[in-house]
């Protein structure tokens, strides 16, 4: 039976303290805390934790909830169960003296105790207790002797005696004591307005709790198995160097606990994302490159055949840089080149772009704004070819940050320098990029203008969830951009979106969380599983 | 990127055909437009154009002109360069240092509806902001025809001379006034302003047609839906630019049925060594191309006839001529560079969804850059030494830096700046951990953190006036954080790294005096490290005691290999 295991497995991995106080009950019948601190032999304190967890596991019940009034001793109370009552301490130290003044008898009674056992203050309220009941009478000059009044010793007894009682037992419960006692207990009790006080009262709930009925068959269970709560917890060394392990039983751990979450070291979410692309574009045969964070204008933008008056380069879409303003160099014959090609184009060209190169402008430092600067740079710098190289980097842009732009993003970029590279080719590199990198197995090719490459492709594949999504961008360099940097060959150029992939894989909207300054938000973000 | 809205209705009069949003999506592919805005229950389409050379594409009627082509559809007679006309502006000679290239052109009976008035502002608003870079290169003005007195006079007038009453203005008021007061005054006012005077442009009689490029006359300047007969004028710096405008301009109103008339303009001082031009002047965007060239940037064998076909399907005009084409477009475009772009136009004719894909086939080598691989090593080691990467941005606040983490080394500044926290690009990362701390206050501690990026260190001997390196930066925060503790990363991370370093007493504000440290790899200086000050921790606001270490990986790295 499915069932009888599942309650085996119960009875085993309970705590301790639960499987003693399930012992501690009987089968019928509805015990109170006390009876089963009693029983079990657990302290008040583990009694009450053990009763929740039962409870919480529903194998006990509150069967009863009674309102009960019990008697305390106050502070005075415990301090006259040790030092007996005013009144027997005068009464028995007046009978030893036969008669005192009324001034002296605190300080006798403190003589023959050797302690500070009565207060000066406690003598006159006693003795007016102590008159009525005529047990003392006053004399001539203020002394006070003592009379013979069995009655009267035997309710000071009384008194005497119940604060013992209840000072062994720590409360009585009211309704169960008797008459005179309860008597007793009301006058002297402490109330509003009475300074002090021998007994106090106290209202209490008295829960009362029996087993359920599945308690009543995990106690069972508890029998059967011979568990008392006693079983070993841990291992130890000395247990193993002793062997006293194979004696002993170990209590079963319930495994369906969530542990804490441990915090480790790790590696950030989003740069485990890039580490994820940068290997994948290993596995396709690409070098990385790395570039300057500050790039001169000709790097960035008049190397790749943008024209000086090109609307993205205006103040409002490059950051520059305050100081220096320009490179100290721009490398021949390169920069000759280039403005060549601006002017007049290139070998083959109809014509440039028709305007004077300006060839301190093309200094002017700026914050690299597209990945492609690295490509121009490996173009200049003796490639290999065939070859295929790919940059990673930070790009920056001009942009009002919002949840879609950051102050600076990332834009995986490269080329592919092939005598042999065609458009079909680029069009078989993307598609081998849509399955490898994007997981795609849907593809289109729209055109696209980019001012570096003709012709120039988008490339969109479809996501299960969020349909047709732009990958990236894509072209074959123009000869005015390959020429000028002494490539004589077609070579690809491509760049692919990855921030808005990594924002999906990581499950968030906003591109700024991705570098977000919150160990907690880091802590908690993941990529589930490897991303292939 | 420009967008444009049309109402769908005219671009499918336009074109002659109704299309289905799916069709109409893919056939935008041949002006590398994108959809934006696509519900059924609107009657408004939203175009983004992605061609920058081609502004013909950013008006409807020159998609529904590109569309036509390809559907095969029959166009308009555009021969209007053939016609002489009797309309003259006289360019003075004192504007040619102001603003020196102008051209116009009529046109005669068209019907302005309330669509073709919003079609022709849209145009003429692509045109000067898109394409004349905010009208500086190109500025349009469009005119009431039966309103002018021709001459028209292109001079320059003193700031505080003319008077007459602007568009959108109630009072006469002078050029130099307008920059002022008038909100296109205000917003334009730069291109002008630095000159003793500014443009205009005036009739025979006196009636100011417009301050060009700033705003026209309310007299001659407001074209309404009664009006038939237009005068359409471009001014700039560029007569190139100035041409393809009003070509544009020229053949799309041909397209909604206008007669265009030419219009001479007689240039004082010559423009480009012209002292006259009639406009609209004809453009010659042709390229001689080798079929060779389109069998090698597609990787295929092709038919000549299928490359004619497919180019004249694009609105090119083809001829052949042994073994290459002479291939012409209209004078609405202007954009072959090289012959390449004629390829382009052939591949777009095609769809590139048809001119199928061919498997890479080139081997090479992949591979990271060596510093990458020595960087991912020491981040896999702090990793094993249980310290949580962060990642932050390259760019920050200056006052990150010398005004609450004391660094005193200097930074490369924005000269640009948008917002003060991207103001500079950072030299360290330990402000970026002192960052994450004092956002992290509620996580739980110890707090063991490192991130291993790109500064910029400022260098003047660097071609760029500074070097991007790549640091290392880690720290440890909690109660009872300690030099040790921290030392003893470093003395892993180093071990592991492969360098021997010793560390000699550095005196540096960030840190606690006689608790820091420069890190030395024989006599190179590597990094820092020790217990950050207690200042420095309180301008950041952070709580509980903070130890770091920095180390430069590319310094490192030079050495160790």
């Amino acid at each position: 039976m499915g069932l009888t295991n599942e309650n085996k497995l119960l009875a085993q991995t309970l705590h301790p303290l639960e499987v003693k106080l399930l012992l501690a009950f009987a089968v019928q019948g509805a015990f109170t805390g006390s009876e089963l601190e009693k029983q079990s032999k657990l302290e008040a304190a583990q009694v009450r934790t053990a009763v929740e967890w039962l409870k919480a596991k529903e194998l006990i019940e509150l069967k009863d909830s009674q309102t009960i009034v019990e008697a305390g001793l106050t502070d005075l109370g415990e301090r006259y169960h040790a030092t007996k009552i005013p009144e027997i301490l005068i009464l028995e130290c007046l009978k030893s003296t036969g008669s005192l003044p009324i001034g002296q008898i605190a300080a006798k009674i403190n003589e023959q105790a050797g302690a500070e056992v009565i207060m000066a203050d406690e003598v006159q309220p006693a003795l007016g207790n102590l008159k009525p009941m005529g047990c003392v009478s006053f004399i001539e000059g203020g002394q006070v002797k003592p009379e013979s009044c069995p009655a009267g010793e035997k309710e000071l007894q009384l008194k005497q005696n119940l604060i013992g009682q209840i000072f062994a037992q720590k409360t009585l419960v009211l309704e169960k004591c008797a008459k005179e006692q309860q008597d007793i207990i009301q006058q002297n009790t402490k109330k509003r307005g009475k300074a002090k006080g021998v007994f106090r009262i106290e209202e209490s709930k008295i829960n009362s709790y029996s087993l359920t009925k599945q308690g009543v068959m995990i106690r069972g269970i508890l029998e059967e198995l011979g568990m008392t709560g006693e079983e070993t917890q841990e291992l130890t060394p000395e247990m193993i160097a002793d062997g006293s392990w194979r004696t002993r039983a170990f209590r079963k751990y319930n495994i369906n606990l969530k542990p804490t979450r441990s915090i480790i070291g790790k590696i950030h979410p989003y740069r485990e994302y890039m580490d994820y692309i940068k290997k994948r574009m290993i596995s396709l045969g690409f070098e990385e490159l790395i570039g300057p964070l500050v790039e001169s204008e000709f790097w960035d933008m008049d190397a790749l055949f943008m024209p000086q008056f090109h609307s993205a380069r205006e103040i409002h879409d490059v950051y520059f840089v305050k100081e220096p303003k320009a490179a100290s160099n721009i490398p021949e014959p390169f920069l000759s080149n280039v403005a060549k090609a601006h002017e007049s184009g290139v070998a083959g060209s109809l014509h440039g772009w028709g305007y004077k190169f300006d060839k301190d402008k093309t200094k002017r430092l700026v914050m690299r704004s597209q990945t492609t600067a690295l490509s121009a740079r490996k173009l200049a710098d003796n490639p290999k070819i065939p070859g295929k190289y790919f940059g990673m980097a930070r790009c920056f842009r001009y942009d009002q940050v919002d949840a879609s732009h950051a102050p600076d993003f990332f834009q995986l970029e490269g080329i592919v320098i092939d005598p042999q590279a065609t458009f079909r080719s680029l069009l078989g590199l993307l598609k081998l990029f849509a399955s490898e990198i994007a997981k795609a197995k849907e593809v289109k090719f729209l055109p696209a203008y980019f001012p570096f490459t003709e012709p120039s492709v988008e490339v969109h594949v479809k996501h299960p969830s969020l349909g047709w999504m732009e990958l990236g961008g894509a072209g074959i360099f123009r000869p005015e951009v390959v020429l000028p940097l002494g490539i004589d060959c077609p070579v690809l150029a491509w760049g692919l979106g990855t921030d808005r992939m990594a924002m999906m894989a990581l499950g968030i909207n906003d591109i700024r969380q991705l570098f977000s300054q919150d160990l907690d938000f880091i802590r908690e973000k993941r990529i589930a599983g490897v991303l292939n | 990127m420009p967008s444009i809205v049309a109402k769908n209705a005219d671009l499918q009069a336009l074109l002659g055909k109704d299309l289905s949003y799916d069709e109409l999506e893919g056939l935008l592919t041949l002006v590398k437009g994108e959809l934006k805005r696509r519900d059924s229950n609107e009657t408004d389409l939203k175009i983004e154009l992605n061609d920058t050379n081609r502004p013909d594409t950013w008006t409807v009627e020159g998609i529904a002109r590109q569309l036509r082509y390809h559907l095969g559809f029959e166009q308009p007679d555009y021969n209007f360069f053939a016609k002489t006309g009797k309309y003259e502006v006289i360019a003075k000679k004192d504007i040619a240092a102001i603003r020196p290239a102008i051209g116009a052109f009529v046109v005669r009976n068209i019907n302005i509806t309330e669509e073709v008035l919003e079609q022709i502002i849209q145009t003429q608003e692509k045109l000067c902001e898109n394409f004349g870079s905010k009208r500086r290169s190109v500025a349009i003005g469009v005119y009431n025809l039966d309103a002018i007195t021709f001459p028209v006079y292109y001079r320059s007038e003193a700031p505080e001379g003319f008077k007459f009453i602007a568009l959108g203005d109630e009072e006469p008021k002078t050029l130099g006034q307008i920059l002022v007061e008038h909100q296109k005054g205000k917003q334009y006012a730069h291109l002008v302003n630095k000159f003793p005077r500014y443009p205009l442009l005036i009739d025979a009689q006196d009636n100011v047609l417009s301050f060009p490029p700033i705003i026209n006359s309310r007299l001659v300047g407001e074209v309404k839906t009664d009006s038939t007969n237009l005068f359409i004028e471009a001014t700039g710096d560029d007569l190139e630019k100035i041409t393809l405008a009003l070509n544009i301009l020229a053949y799309n109103l041909t397209d909604r049925g206008g007669e265009i008339l030419p219009v001479t303009v007689r240039y004082e001082e010559k423009l480009n060594g012209h002292s006259q031009l009639t406009f609209p002047l004809a453009l010659n965007n042709s390229a001689i191309v080798e079929h060779d060239l389109f069998e090698k940037m597609l990787g295929v064998k092709l038919a000549a006839e299928d490359v004619v076909a497919k180019l004249k399907q694009y609105g090119c005009i083809v001829s052949v001529e042994q073994g290459k084409y002479n291939v012409a477009t209209l004078s609405y475009r202007n954009d072959y560079l090289h012959p390449v772009d004629v390829v382009e136009d052939y591949f777009m004719s095609c769809g590139y969804d048809n001119v199928g894909a061919a498997s890479p086939s080139c081997f090479t080598v992949g591979k990271l850059h060596q510093v990458t691989e020595f960087t991912d090593k020491a981040r896999n080691i702090l990793v094993g030494c249980g310290f949580e990467e962060v990642f932050s941005s390259v760019l920050m606040s200056k006052e990150a830096f010398g005004v609450k983490s004391l660094i005193s080394e200097p930074l490369v500044e924005i000269d640009n700046v948008m917002t003060e926290t991207c103001g500079v690009v950072r030299n360290s990362l330990l402000p970026c951990l002192f960052g994450v701390e004092a956002t992290s206050a509620k996580a739980l501690y110890p707090h063991k953190m490192f991130e291993v990026g790109d500064v910029a260190i400022v260098n003047p001997r660097e071609v760029q006036g500074s070097s991007t390196d790549i640091l290392c930066a880690f720290a440890i925060a909690h109660a009872k954080a300690g030099f040790s503790e921290i030392h003893s990363i470093l003395d892993v991370l180093t071990y592991y790294l492969g360098a021997e370093t010793r560390l000699e007493h550095k005196e540096s504000k960030t840190f606690i005096s006689g608790r820091s440290a420069s890190i030395f790899v024989g006599e190179v200086e590597i990094g820092v490290l020790g217990e950050v000050h207690p200042e420095v921790l309180t301008n950041w606001d952070l709580k509980v005691p903070v130890v770091a270490c920095e180390i430069n990986i590319s310094r490192l790295n030079t050495i160790s290999v």
